[in-house]
């Protein structure tokens, strides 16, 4: 697992590569400027590192079956003494692990 | 005529950029309560990305200090909502979806502004979204509401993605009239 200033020296190189990057004010389309491009480095440093701590939260949310699914897995696992429904979660989980 | 909305001003691109401001410059004080509008957001390359803002401030610049709260939910048609709420963070996020499978998939929102300004009070948003096409076959909603707890006054919003550039936006500033 990176540290964050790895992420950050990461999310650095990543904004040199794009540039020239823009912006939009008062409809006119300008390059950014120095304190832009740091604060797009500071940002993309920041998302790099959100999505390593915490992104498996966001995974796990998409992955998971609806909740009226998982009512009716939970129903069926009962009635035919089967683990599908904990199957789903454990999936789930293992497939989108805590760092 | 009473209630109606007044439009001050509006921006758009159908070049790629990392931010587009709305108000700025031509903000309109006057104002209460204001509406954004924006239609017809599409992105750079077809990855899930999502609509962030910071407010403006005083000086047309972008606040980016760790003041902004929000709570979100993302509504869909193929799998439970998405709970989406965070706090002491650099600007609101997950303001719409925006979604992988296509570049050509527009996401639109309606936005409402309070407290922008009023000097002792807090700004407050909140916003309706929807887009369609995560993993080509989804049409995701979003509600919810966001704060930024700094009693300053503010002159309008600045629009990025998660990733990527917006690579065609139109926002409509409206003052809703009393």
């Amino acid at each position: 697992m990176a540290t964050k200033e790895e992420l950050q020296a990461l999310a650095d190189q990543e904004i040199e590569d794009a540039k020239p990057l823009y912006k939009q004010v008062n409809n006119e389309r300008l390059e950014f400027n120095d304190d832009d491009y740091a604060q797009a480095k500071i940002d993309l440093g920041n998302s790099k590192w959100n999505d390593q701590q915490f992104g498996y939260i966001q995974a796990r949310q998409e992955a998971y079956n609806s909740i009226p699914e998982q009512l009716d897995m939970m129903y069926w696992d009962n009635v035919n003494s089967t683990t599908t429904w904990k199957d789903h979660i454990a999936k789930v989980k293992s497939d989108n692990p805590k760092p | 005529m009473a209630g109606s909305l007044i439009k001050i001003t509006s921006a758009s691109t159908t070049s790629n950029v990392s931010t587009i401001d709305i108000g700025g410059a031509n903000w309109d004080n006057s104002y209460d309560v204001y509406m954004v509008k924006i239609y017809n957001l599409q992105q750079s390359t077809g990855t899930d990305v999502r609509l962030k803002a910071r407010i403006l401030k005083s000086d047309n610049s972008a606040d980016s200090t760790s003041n902004y709260e929000y709570a979100m939910l993302g509504l869909r048609t193929e799998a439970a909502f998405d709970d989406l709420p965070d706090t002491g963070q650099t600007e609101w996020s997950n303001l719409t979806y925006l979604f992988r499978g296509s570049t050509s998939y527009g996401a639109n929102a309606i936005f409402y502004l309070f407290n922008f300004n009023n000097a002792s009070e807090y700004n407050f948003i909140t916003n309706e979204g929807v887009g369609y096409g995560y993993d080509g076959n989804e049409l995701m909603g979003s509600v919810g509401s966001g704060v930024h707890k700094v009693t300053q006054v503010a002159k309008g919003l600045q629009f990025s993605l998660t990733t990527n550039s917006i690579s065609n936006i139109n926002i409509d500033l409206y003052g809703l009239k009393k």
